[in-house]
């Protein structure tokens, strides 16, 4: 019984060195990075003439992401930020996707494909729906920002033929 | 008869006949060992075992018999049986030879669990029988038989463990009812509902911003009542056979039921 015991004793280091050297199983280190330094996470005021805000949902896992950007008069997004409640690949999806968008134009962004960060983050097919997600979230801020620009310039137009 | 009848003799004259019937017989001797004395009366034995046999012949009343004849109204099924080639209607044991038989494919999860295909299940009635089916199919009482009929077990074993873990929660039932119909909430899926998703990420902000305790049970709350009315809707949505209906609200309920999920992980355990 006592050997036993000792045996348990002796065995219980080897066990934890073995977890110790697989503590990130199945992920990418591109992803966990982005999921333990999350760029560009907050809000932003979505009422803003200026910010463009994208809601958007997995009904699969349930995940939602919220994306939004901030454009100034040239067309150029100049901050973006995301809150994402789900997995990690979505996290990191998101917060990739801030991180690109960044600077670039509206036209450019647009241009951002699922693939693309997909590919960056290694994602394996079954969380490609991830990277999916990020990029409807793209797009959904892109179209908020211009249906809102566009009702203000029609009400802007109204308004001068009126007077 | 003339000797006196041992509870030991009885309970071994019970085990020749149908190995299901151990367990019952633990509980029937261990009540009578309880009452009376250990050693019984001829007539007291007679009595005690022919009632046992009139009730069922084959089954002890609670568990065996619960898998035969009711199994049948829900579902049928006929089979011959691997070991003696006798159509048998058993999900689980052949009613002629009593061996375990292998699972039937065209069984659904609710047929496993003997309960009717609806979407409000006795959830009480449901942890009884998932625990007399485990006991009756578990691997210990197959030792010392052939290697086929511990494989059935063990696969019949699995069977009524996803049964159970499916079957138990409303939304995992949900989604298997949905996929009875032939329909699933598909990984590409978007959900373009923003009324929805803004409720969730507000449920979601302010379970990450909740401090106190307090605070993570109030949105705890709000988010059970949600869940409550939802699976009221699913259940009417069921019983019409509204499909698409179904599928919407499960959808919602996916949302919720992660943020309980999460709500769990804040809360002690209870």
């Amino acid at each position: 019984m006592s050997l036993l015991r000792h045996l348990g004793k002796s065995l219980r280091p080897m066990v934890g060195a073995r977890a110790a050297a697989v503590p990130t199983a199945g992920y990418h280190e591109n992803v966990i990075d982005h999921y333990e330094n999350p760029r560009n996470v907050g809000s932003m005021d979505k009422n803003d003439k200026k910010v463009g805000t994208g809601l958007v949902g997995a009904p699969a896992c349930g995940d939602v992401m919220k994306l939004q950007i901030e454009v100034d008069d040239d067309g150029k997004i100049v901050d973006a930020k995301f809150k994402t409640f789900g997995c990690g690949s979505a996290i990191a999806s998101s917060s990739l996707a801030t991180e690109w968008i960044k600077g670039k134009s509206m036209d450019e962004a647009a241009t951002i494909k699922n693939t693309d960060i997909a590919k960056e983050l290694c994602l394996p097919p079954v969380k490609l729906h991830c990277s999916m997600l990020a990029e409807d979230a793209i797009r959904a801020a892109l179209n908020d920002y211009k249906l809102k620009n566009k009702s203000a310039e029609e009400s802007d137009e109204k308004a001068a033929v009126q007077a | 008869m003339a000797a006196k009848l041992t509870l030991s003799r009885v309970r071994r004259c019970f085990f020749d006949k149908n190995a299901a019937f151990i367990l019952q017989q633990k509980r029937t001797i261990s009540l009578l060992s309880k009452t009376t004395t250990r050693h019984l009366t001829p007539i007291q034995a007679t009595s005690f075992l022919s009632k046992q046999a009139s009730r069922t012949p084959f089954f002890p009343p609670e568990v065996g018999a619960s898998l035969l004849p009711r199994m049948r109204s829900y579902c049928s099924v006929s089979r011959a049986c691997w070991s003696c080639s006798r159509q048998t209607t058993g999900w689980f044991f052949c009613e002629f030879c009593q061996m375990v038989q292998p699972p039937a494919p065209q069984a659904t999860l609710f047929d496993v669990m003997d309960c009717a295909k609806k979407f409000d299940v006795d959830n009480t009635k449901l942890s009884v029988k998932y625990k007399d089916l485990q006991r009756l199919l578990h691997p210990d009482r197959f030792s010392q038989h052939g290697e086929v009929e511990q494989d059935y077990a063990s696969a019949q074993s699995a069977w009524v463990n996803k049964a159970y873990w499916t079957l138990q929660k409303p939304l995992s039932r949900g989604l298997y009812m949905l996929q009875l119909e032939g329909e699933s909430i598909e990984e590409g899926e978007k959900l373009s509902d923003p009324e929805l998703l803004m409720e969730v990420m507000e449920a979601n902000e302010r379970l990450g911003e909740a401090e106190t305790e307090e605070e993570v049970r109030s949105v705890a709350e709000e988010n059970r009542e949600k869940l409550d009315r939802l699976c009221k809707e699913l259940s009417d949505a069921f019983d019409k056979g509204d499909v698409s209906r179904a599928k919407e609200i499960l959808t919602r309920m996916q949302y919720y039921s992660n943020i309980e999920d999460k709500v769990k992980e804040r809360l002690p355990p209870s």
